[in-house]
């Protein structure tokens, strides 16, 4: 990843997406004389558009609108550029985009896109459209929802290239007063033909940028693609494999010192008073700070303030929370749900008479699930180094929400947000953690109090036990069967924490009579998003659920799940090929099994297979089987790669994943009680991949992971009889 | 230490009305020991507890096995003192745990797990918690992988007897 000159950060003040490209599109006039200066730093850089930048050595940068966090992202953005562009792939470079705060002009964006918050069809596939989709983004500005390909590279960066290579024809066509009809392009050089006239990009580089942008530029069509759909190798792999590449936590700000926090451990509790005298006499320590809600000391290292911190005792204030435990946490679900009961709660879906034709179904199948809290665990401790100085606070770390961050980081200090600037590093993992701002707007609040640059790493104890967890839930259900098997009724309500709702609530299932609630349960713990988000919950409520009827029925669990899918052959399509993958229904040796899930989310269509081996103490995942169909896949081993993390990630889970609490805090505190999957735990992996439509495409980072807890499940039930309804599995006993 | 003594200095920022759930910006209290511009402890006192110094220090080595107990401890030092009277750290201080009950150092907060463990540590009960702590007491929060060389192991108990004084 390039990385913008300090001038050109300083003066471009924030980074983020769309933004610029919003710039560009609203803006009257062409607003590439103002852009210029704050993007082309070498010798003969032009800007052509926001998304591409091409030198005079015929290099050309993708400017891509998305955070890099080990999902391939900047990568297969820049592939789908250099496609349409038909750039030389070997000469392609990658930037993140920066954002202007000129140009994010939410403001600017909305009066564009209100009061839809829709793009018109009719605008989608021009450049104006795939800029302002972008600024539908733009408040949120989030690398997350698998948004990136689907979203921002089939809308934006395809277009993007594809205009960018009209600009360069365009501008080859003027200087050598030809049709620019009879101009190819291939490997980055224009071609005239006849004339026996070629040029490469880089020559006409400045020329172009004069060109108006096209209203309606070509995309090709998939015969024509070149590298999309190819499993192109990442441009961010070499750096990770020797070491290069930048992280937010390797940034380096001259002057900077080091903090260490730890946050009262009862969420709303505020530190009354620290004992701090220990801590004064320690090297290197240079200050200690009650902020109010945490506690930082600030060292000339990183180990020294948090030895510091180590010794520092603090009292808390009194706090709503404080009495919970774990046991209190399931109980006030269940008293929500029992009050409720069969039809009360937020009504999500209600189509047909889910409840008439209960009373009436010749079987009956009810059953509870629970799920506990989880953390996000990323690699990458969380971090953020901050300089607040002069009436301006300059942020240095990973993030998915570049602007979110800066909003909030400005609020935080009372600034205005054009005096936040925000540079974004690669982030080691980011899974939804990082897409909330809690812990730059510490770093800032500590470095405004220091008033030098501070780099702010929280300790794994702290991760741990201050993160913003995926919420727990209890999902009650009741189906009715007629007196053919079929199944008829589906009532189901769950409890609910946190907002915006992910997960939709429509059944994937053909149900005639289906009525979905949810009952709102408040909790002093903070929520955030965890990769799927509520489909990790959700989905293994439902696809539990149904095999559970599928035994209730006496059906085999696939054969259930084929009759209600009958109707969605691309559904149904993905399903038959993950059963097929794992010679389905073939026999298995005794205390081991195989279980099925099929899950639809963020657009793409996910089926897994799980077998598992129960003879030991405890389950033992052998294999997982999974086939997905994203629409199409821009890079084939970068799903491939995605489908594989999310069956780590959502196995990892499944066995271990609870955090509880106790008096209102946290019990977990490392690996060694939040236990991650080890490398000989690891499953065999099996992907096969359907390219189901090619013109909705639909994501990759998050898909593979709803199905993976409840094939597993569905699995142990297979083996040994025994149903698990409460996650994890590490809870419950095999032997 | 000097440079503290001379720098101490606390600052009081009445600022925050301890109440309202919103964090205000600003600290409720400062204490500012030095300034970056200071001189710094030299790098010499920084405590960092690392491999390199452990091994640095380490003395003779075990005849027998030719493993140094010393040196071998030094993957343990990251967490556990063994000085009598030392502070426990991660793990409990080891000073004379051997022959000890299992979960009897005072102070230390220990995992349910160790403390429903009714071991008693004699060498080859030692011996095989080394080998595999989790295998050996599920749940022990000792994060540890395990010695798996049995010659290591027993260099690790003859260091931790000898530096014990038994
Ligand atoms: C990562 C930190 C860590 C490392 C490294 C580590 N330990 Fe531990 N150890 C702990 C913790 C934490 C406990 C407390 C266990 C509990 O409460 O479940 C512990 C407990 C123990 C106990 C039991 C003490 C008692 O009071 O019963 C012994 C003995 C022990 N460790 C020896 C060792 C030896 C020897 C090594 C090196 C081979 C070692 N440990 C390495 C963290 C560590």
């Amino acid at each position: 990843m390039g990385k913008w000159s300090r001038r050109a950060f300083i003066g471009a003040g924030v980074v983020a997406g769309g933004a610029l490209v919003v710039g560009i599109a609203v803006r009257p006039g062409n607003p590439t004389d103002e852009l210029k200066p704050l993007l082309a730093k070498g010798d003969g850089e032009e800007l052509i558009n926001a998304w591409v930048k091409v030198d005079a050595n015929n290099k050309v940068t993708a400017i891509v609108p998305h955070a890099e966090m080990g999902q391939g992202a900047h990568s297969v953005l820049a592939q789908m550029l250099a496609d349409e562009m038909d750039v030389d792939w070997e000469a392609v470079d990658i930037l993140e985009a920066p954002a202007i705060p000129a140009y994010v002009g939410a403001d600017l964006g909305r009066e564009f896109i209100a009061p839809t918050l829709e793009v018109p069809k009719v605008l989608e596939p021009t450049v104006q459209g795939a800029f302002l989709s972008l600024a539908n983004m733009m408040d949120l500005q989030i690398t997350g929802g698998s948004f990136s390909i689907r979203g921002s590279g089939q809308r934006g960066m395809r277009t993007a290239g594809a205009a960018a290579r009209e600009m360069l024809v365009a501008a080859a066509a003027e200087k050598w007063n030809v049709p620019a009809a009879e101009i190819t392009t291939s490997n980055s050089i224009l071609t005239h033909k006849s004339s026996g006239k070629s040029a490469t990009y880089g020559e006409f580089a400045a020329a172009a940028a004069t060109q108006d942008l096209p209203v309606k530029p070509r995309r090709k069509k998939v015969e024509e693609f070149t590298l999309m759909g190819k499993p192109m190798p990442r441009k961010d792999i070499p750096s990770k494999v020797n070491g290069t590449a930048g992280f937010g936590i390797d940034a380096q700000v001259e002057g900077m010192k080091y903090a260490a926090v730890k946050a009262a451990p009862v969420v709303g509790a505020t530190v009354e008073k620290i004992d701090a005298s220990k801590a004064k006499t320690m090297p290197g320590v240079l200050q200690i700070l009650n902020m109010g809600d945490f506690v930082a000391v600030v060292a000339d290292g990183y180990w020294q303030a948090q030895k510091a911190l180590g010794t520092i005792e603090a009292t808390y204030s009194e706090a709503e929370g404080q009495n919970l435990d774990q046991g209190d946490v399931f109980a006030r679900y269940a008293k929500a749900l029992d009050e409720v009961g069969s039809d009360g709660g937020d009504v999500e879906t209600d189509e047909g008479d889910a409840i008439g034709t209960f009373a009436e179904a010749s079987k009956k199948v009810t059953a509870e699930y629970k799920v506990p809290f989880l953390a996000h665990a990323t690699m990458e401790p969380m971090n953020c180094t901050a300089s607040v100085k002069d009436g301006r606070c300059d942020l240095w770390m990973g993030t998915q929400s570049p602007l979110g961050t800066r909003r909030d980081v400005a609020k935080a200090l009372g600034l205005d947000e054009d005096n936040v600037s925000l540079q974004n590093a690669y982030l080691g993992g980011g899974f939804g953690r990082r897409a909330s701002s809690d812990v730059p707007v510490m770093a800032a609040r500590i470095a405004k109090a220091t008033g030098y640059p501070v780099k702010m790493i929280w300790s794994r104890e702290e991760d741990t036990a201050q993160d913003l967890y995926r919420p727990s839930a209890t999902s009650r259900f009741e189906a009715g069967l007629d007196d053919k098997g079929k199944l008829v009724s589906w009532n189901n309500v769950h409890t609910h924490l946190f907002d915006p709702q992910e997960a939709p609530q429509v059944p994937h299932y053909a149900i005639a009579n289906h009525l979905i609630r949810k009952v709102d349960v408040p909790m002093h713990l903070r929520f955030g998003p965890w990769r799927s988000v509520d489909h990790s919950q959700q989905a293994w409520f439902i696809e539990s659920f149904i095999d559970e009827i599928a035994v209730e029925a006496g059906k085999d669990p696939l054969e259930l799940r084929r009759e209600l899918l009958a109707r969605s052959p691309r559904h149904l399509a993905v399903l038959n090929k993950a059963a097929e993958m794992s010679n389905w229904g073939s026999a298995m040796p005794r205390g081991h099994g195989r279980g099925i899930a099929f899950v639809p989310s963020f657009g793409s269509v996910v089926a897994q297979v799980a077998e598992v081996d129960m003879t030991g103490t405890k389950p033992r995942v052998t294999k997982v089987y999974c086939c997905a169909d994203v629409g199409f896949a821009m890079n084939p081993d970068g799903v491939a790669a995605q489908m594989e993390s999310a069956i780590v990630y959502g196995l990892t889970a499944a066995l271990y994943g609870e955090i509880s609490i106790k008096d209102g805090a946290v019990q977990q505190s490392n690996f060694h009680d939040y236990e991650m999957l080890r490398i000989n735990e690891m499953p065999d992996v099996e992907v096969t991949l359907i390219n189901g439509d090619h013109e909705r495409l639909g994501g990759a980072g998050e898909p593979g992971l709803p199905p993976l807890a409840p094939a597993v499940t569905n699995a142990v039930f297979a083996a040994t009889g025994k149903r698990v309804r409460e996650l994890p599995l590490s809870k419950h006993s095999f032997a | 230490m000097r440079n503290i003594s001379r720098a101490a200095l606390l600052v009081l920022t009445a600022a925050l009305a301890a109440c309202g759930s919103e964090p205000a910006a600003e600290p409720a209290e400062q204490i500012v020991v030095r300034e970056p511009s200071d001189l710094a402890i030299p790098p010499a006192m920084n405590e960092s507890p690392t491999q390199d110094t452990a091994l640095a220090e380490a003395a003779a080595t075990d005849a027998v096995t030719g493993i140094d107990g010393e040196a071998a401890f030094a993957q343990c030092a990251v967490c556990h003192s063994i000085g009598k009277g030392e502070p426990s750290d991660i793990g409990p201080n080891l000073h004379g745990i051997m022959g000890q009950k299992a979960a009897s150092v005072a102070g230390y907060s220990y995992s349910p797990a160790i403390e429903a463990a009714g071991i008693t540590w004699t060498e080859a009960e030692m011996d095989s918690f080394l080998a595999d702590p989790l295998e050996k007491i599920p749940g022990t929060k000792m994060a540890s992988g395990g010695v798996t060389d049995g010659d290591e192991r027993a260099a690790i108990i003859a260091y931790m007897m000898d530096a014990s004084g038994s």
